[in-house]
């Protein structure tokens, strides 16, 4: 988990051009949107494509739990690795 | 566009056709362009902002706030900044024949290839998101009008402006164009290099330098994309007037001391 965390780290400096800031910058578990990095929605849409382009992952747009997914890198890395295992299934 | 000698400035008298006269005076003027600029005899009262490695300077504005801009949105940031540092929070009109067209040809070949777009490259393919950017950079509250051009190529901008300042006392104009993708290059006419080119307009007979510009209905050659690459080319080397026969128009214009 801890090696897909720093993946993820790097896919959203380099999916959101964030020039400047290293994946030391971004705590696993501080918030990416609503304060935090300062992301915002275009960010949540950019990053849900890049999700879908590397891990092949569904994303479903109309869950209430979407928020909960993107809330900070931690979430993220468990909501790509639960996606994955349901595609293995 | 060609040049055309000082004594032919004023265009003949001829009734029954249509002419519009426009005279600005020219407060300021800003370029950057995507290639070394050998130092010159340019336009007074204006500058060319460094090459800077091929991406305009824009370290001014936060990064949040920057790292989204293309190479032709950050040339637009640029110039923009650097003239409305002159004049303050004006009306603004931008114009680009193509825009982003490198962004949206890469999106229609991923699109072709079933590919996901990417929500903020397709956001900032419209025409005015350059525009708009600049707007948000300057914390502007003023209208802003984003142009294509049409048959008049850039000469549109300069008709939008004289409308404004009908109502206002300053306008900003800026002009961007880059090279077109490989594809539509056997088709169109395009710029070689990314530039950007900005002026701060006021009324004619205001204290500065004069640009004056005479349109009458006319039937020509030169494609609306070369003026706009020649009048880049006319203030680098200096000259003052310049003639530019569009689809269905002659433009001619002059850039006189005060």
């Amino acid at each position: 988990m801890k090696n897909l965390e720093a993946e993820l780290k790097q896919l959203i400096i380099d999916t959101l051009e964030l020039e400047g800031v290293n994946p030391k910058d971004i705590a696993s578990d501080a918030p990416l949107f609503s304060g935090g990095l300062g992301l915002d929605s275009i960010d949540a849409l950019e990053l849900g494509v890049a999700l879908k382009k590397k891990y092949h992952i569904h994303i479903d747009t109309n869950s209430a739990e979407l928020a909960n997914y993107f809330a900070s890198i931690k979430t993220l890395a468990g909501f790509v690795v639960s996606q994955q295992n349901k595609s293995t299934l | 566009m060609t040049d055309v000698p000082e004594s032919s400035r004023t265009l003949p008298k001829n009734s029954g056709i249509q002419e519009i006269r426009l005279g600005f005076t020219l407060q300021h003027w800003c370029l950057w362009q995507s290639k070394e600029t050998p130092f010159g005899e340019f336009w007074p009262g204006g500058e060319v902002l460094p090459y800077n490695g091929g991406r305009a300077d824009v370290s001014f504005f936060p990064m949040m706030q920057s790292r989204r801009l293309s190479p032709l949105a950050r040339a637009v940031s640029a110039v923009a900044w650097h003239s409305r540092q002159q004049c303050g929070d004006i009306p603004s009109v931008f114009l680009s024949s193509h825009g982003e067209s490198q962004y949206y040809f890469e999106i229609l070949q991923g699109m072709a290839g079933g590919e996901g777009v990417s929500p903020s490259r397709f956001s900032l393919c419209v025409h005015n998101a350059i525009a708009g950017l600049s707007s948000i950079h300057n914390a502007s509250y003023q209208p802003y009008l984003s142009l294509a051009g049409g048959t008049e190529g850039m000469f549109a901008a300069f008709l939008e402006a004289g409308g404004i300042l009908l109502e206002t006392s300053k306008v900003l104009v800026v002009w961007y164009e880059q090279a077109l993708p490989d594809a539509y290059q056997a088709y169109l006419a395009t710029s070689e290099t990314t530039f950007a080119l900005s002026m701060i307009l006021t009324r004619g007979g205001g204290p500065g330098h004069q640009l004056r510009l005479a349109r009458r209905p006319g039937k020509g050659g030169s494609n609306a994309e070369d003026c706009t690459t020649s009048l880049v080319q006319t203030i680098l080397e200096g000259r003052r007037s310049a003639v530019c026969h569009l689809e269905q128009s002659i433009w001619q214009w002059s850039l006189d001391d005060a």
